[in-house]
């Protein structure tokens, strides 16, 4: 722990951030940045894996360890390393068309694994680095650039996904309120296990219907209702609101073992810190004799 | 007449699930044992039960490297088994066979009349001594030794050995199997057979595949973590070191897809371990982009692509050569890869436990190129010597290092292009692996003059590198040959096997393998060529993709080539017909 507090500043890059004036990342970037601090890691106690988009293109705005990987393929390298490392503090930061359409297949099975690891996904709607096109999370009827007779494919609702595909924290937040947001991702990383949150981000260039103004109108604080977050039923019917009524929260979160503490190999010291002058095969090359 | 002693070709033949393979696996041991040499091979189709699977095992008193098309005991199963094989038989070979189960006619022998049919009630034998119907197999290795005049001792070491885990009521059921087989032979044909085996006192020998050598290779090389998902003929790397990964304190993780394997083991290497993942070419197809992610970020990454005929699913339990160009080439753009292929099981444990060390030393992707046949095939083979591999540790920054700055220069350039890397973690050494270009902290950067000189800096490891590698040809058999085989990978075994042959006929040929072929050493091979009195290339696969990389970077070419591309490897027969034909 530093000498001193650590405040949201000690993590920025020598880079400002490159977004669109008023973009919703800039709340996300705010509030990691924030729970840093909050949580008083150095930036050489963490490493932030990276998606590809304009989330991914934090990487050069934030003081931490970092890996800005390929489209939709951050989080195996997230678990990777926190395999080899696991006192490592490991944050993934990816985008809805990353992580929920390129990368949908590691973020089911990241779900199932329950690594220790906290997935932050920036969800706009909309491509926003590609500049404009559908998403898996864009409403059905939205004209985009690769839809200009609007889109006929249902949103995918990531929430409910996570929470049917096993997730054993799932939150949503809003960029618009970055106090919560903030205490979500601490929540979020104070959980043992893979934890899921997905952040509502308007783009405020190419979504035109998601805007913060349509947000502030609809979303809510799912402790003003005493949402039991450890009931699933309940649960999911929460994560499937959207329209009218948007929770923000814990929707749902159980403790059950990660997967670094049942595979056996990884009790002890981290792989990392494991010596490789002792190794000896001898035993099973003599079985082949 | 004398009986040829200790030189023979068995073959068992039968359907998927009829448990065959084990059966070669234990007769491949138990000359091993006695002091021979032997190779085994299995075909199979890509199914569960049923279809038509057969396995050999060749064994002679020199070391052999492949094994022949003919055989002289035939274990039919099935009366395709017989249909098929039975013209591959020497004269004076046997069939054992079921009477019970399988009528053998001279229809299906073709009309030869030179082969002798050893009907043995394989399942009653086996019923009878408190087995069950697929103990059948043992039957037939009782009854093969028996025609062989071999001793049962080493077996009933073997059943020992092998199954002493499970109980000593498992091993005697299996000893009294196998003896029952054995001793029905003797009483029912005791007329002498023209092949025998006599044990030999030699020092102990392996059996071993060679993704049995990659996992020993890769364990004690320091591998930490291996990732993968299963596609033939690479899977039993992954569930060799699952079943090995609490004897050797490592993590065998089976992922969702190849995409993940390859971001997994890039993840785990990036904090410090020694990881690899490995495949065949369709599972590396995917892998693709994580290649270049290994080399754009120079994180140290080990990938094992075991080759089957392609494209697409192709010949899922077949071989073939065919993914040389592709892997050469893999990913956008241009960057340093270090591409080995084995020749044989030796080389496949070395190699792969200096693939490990280059990869972290020079922070750049190494490819382990086999294919199915050394993959899955076994070779009775010395005992490594495991002083031999020696883990260097290498291309991280020092404690201090990392710990004395708050940015980190990880990209800085250097005059070997290797900068050292910190360990995320540790205190201080921050930076960022980036799979845009980036600038020295890792920062993206799209300048003309940064892109140069990280572009440069990348290219700048290979030639460090070459400084850390073994002679990158590799020859077998006498110089100054008559002709010279040159080849790569798994085709070396032929090779060699051929040129064995040959120089029992007098005729003097050699085999220049080409065992790295990435960096591709073409000064040297261009020199070789040239004092080469006759040359053909030999590889499988139908383009000549090896031929054409020595055309074009030798500015050479070898007198004749010889492709092959139906999924079968090499028959040495068919070299040895090859050579007498040029010479």
């Amino acid at each position: 722990m530093a000498d001193t507090p650590l405040k949201n500043t000690d993590y920025n890059s020598p880079h400002f951030p490159t977004w669109c004036p008023g973009c919703g990342n800039f709340g996300i970037w705010t509030g990691l940045k924030n729970a840093f601090a909050e949580l008083g890691w150095k930036p050489s106690d963490v490493l932030v894996v990276y998606g590809i988009g304009c989330s991914g293109n934090m990487s050069s705005f934030v003081k931490a360890y970092g890996f800005h990987g390929l489209h939709g393929r951050a989080l195996p390298v997230a678990i990777g390393a926190k395999l080899a490392n696991k006192d490592l503090h490991v944050v993934v930061i990816g985008g809805d068309g990353d992580g929920y359409g390129e990368g949908g297949n590691h973020f089911l099975h990241a779900l199932r694994g329950n690594v220790d690891i906290t997935y932050i996904v920036h969800d706009n709607q909309v491509y926003g680095l590609t500049k404009g096109q559908m998403a898996p999370t864009t409403e059905v009827g939205e004209v985009t650039s690769s839809t200009p007779e609007g889109v006929i494919d249902q949103p995918i609702d990531p929430v409910a996904l996570a929470i049917a595909a096993g997730g054993s924290f799932v939150a949503q937040a809003f960029s618009g309120d970055t106090p919560q947001l903030t205490q979500l991702i601490i929540e979020a990383i104070k959980h043992p296990g893979f934890s899921h949150l997905n952040v509502l981000q308007p783009c405020v260039t190419f979504n035109h219907h998601n805007t913060f103004a349509w947000f502030y109108r609809r979303v809510y604080k799912l402790e003003s209702v005493n949402h039991d977050f450890s009931n699933k039923a309940e649960a999911f019917a929460r994560a499937l609101e959207w329209g009218e009524k948007i929770p923000t929260g814990i929707l749902y979160r159980e403790i059950r073992p990660t997967w670094e503490a049942k595979e056996k190999e990884l009790a002890g010291l981290p792989l990392v810190q494991r010596p490789l002058d002792t190794i000896n095969i001898s035993q099973t090359l003599q079985s082949l004799t | 007449m004398k009986p040829t002693v200790n030189r023979f070709t068995w073959k068992i033949g039968g359907a998927a699930g009829d448990g065959i393979m084990v059966t070669g696996a234990i007769l491949h041991k138990y000359c091993t044992r006695a002091g021979l040499w032997a190779v085994d091979y299995s075909e199979y189709p890509s199914l569960i039960r049923g279809g038509h699977n057969t396995q050999v095992v060749q064994v002679d008193e020199e070391q052999i490297f492949t094994h022949d098309q003919g055989n002289e005991i035939l274990v039919a199963l099935n009366e395709e088994t017989v249909r098929l094989h039975a013209k591959e038989i020497s004269p004076g070979g046997a069939i054992i066979h079921d009477p019970d189960r399988l009528v053998i006619n001279d229809a299906m022998l073709a009309d030869r009349k030179d082969i002798q049919l050893i009907p043995v009630p394989l399942v009653k034998l086996a019923l009878e001594n408190k087995g069950k119907d697929l103990m059948r197999n043992t039957v037939a290795l009782g009854a093969t030794l028996g025609l062989l005049d071999a001793p049962l001792r080493l077996i009933e070491e073997i059943f020992t050995d092998t199954f002493k885990a499970k109980g000593d009521a498992v091993v005697n059921e299996n000893i009294a199997i196998c003896r029952a087989g054995y001793d029905y032979v003797r009483q029912n044909h005791p007329e002498p057979f023209p092949w025998k085996i006599e044990p030999r006192r030699n020092d102990p020998r392996m059996v071993i595949t060679g993704n049995d050598a990659i996992t020993l290779g890769l364990i004690q090389g320091g591998l930490k973590l291996y990732a993968a998902y299963p596609m033939t003929p690479a899977s039993s790397i992954l569930t060799n070191l699952a079943e090995m990964a609490s004897t050797y304190d490592l993590v065998a993780k089976h992922v969702e897809d190849e995409i993940a394997a390859v971001n997994v083991a890039i993840g785990a290497s990036f904090a410090g371990i020694r990881a690899a993942c490995g495949t065949s070419g369709g599972g590396f197809s995917l892998m693709v982009e994580g290649l270049g992610l290994a080399a754009m970020s120079e994180t140290p990454l080990v990938i094992i692509n075991a080759q089957r005929p392609g494209p697409a699913t192709g010949l899922p339990t077949w071989t073939e050569q065919g993914d040389l160009r592709f892997i050469l080439h893999a990913a956008q753009g241009d960057f340093p890869r270090i591409v080995i292929a084995p020749g044989d099981t030796e080389q496949a444990f070395y190699e792969t436990a200096r693939a490990l060390n280059l990869a972290e030393q020079f922070h750049l992707p190494v490819i382990i190129l086999t294919d199915k046949y050394l993959a899955e095939g076994h070779w009775s083979t010395p005992v490594y010597d495991q002083k031999k591999v020696l883990v260097e540790r290498g291309g991280f920054a020092a404690a201090h290092e990392q710990a004395s700055k708050e940015w980190y220069g990880r990209y800085e350039d250097t005059p070997s292009g290797v900068t050292p890397r910190p360990v995320p973690g540790k205190p201080g050494g921050v930076f960022i692996a980036n799979s845009d270009e980036h600038d020295v902290f890792g920062f993206a950067s799209e300048t003309a003059e940064n892109r140069l000189i990280q572009a440069n800096k990348r290219a700048r490891k290979l030639d460090s590198a070459l400084k850390a590698m073994p002679p990158r040809l590799v020859w077998w058999g006498e110089p100054n040959a008559d002709l010279t085989f040159v080849t790569w990978g798994s085709t070396t075994y032929a090779c060699r096997e051929a040129i064995r042959k040959l120089a029992t006929m007098g005729i003097h040929a050699n085999v220049l393998q080409v065992l790295y072929l990435w960096p591709f050493p073409a000064d040297e091979l261009k020199a070789e060529l040239g004092k080469m009195k006759k040359s053909v290339l030999v590889e499988g696969n139908q383009s000549a993709q090896l031929h054409g990389l020595i055309k074009q970077l030798c500015g050479r070419s070898c007198d004749h080539e010889k492709l092959k591309y139906d999924g079968r490897p090499f028959w040495p027969e068919e070299l040895v017909a090859l050579a007498k034909e040029i010479l």
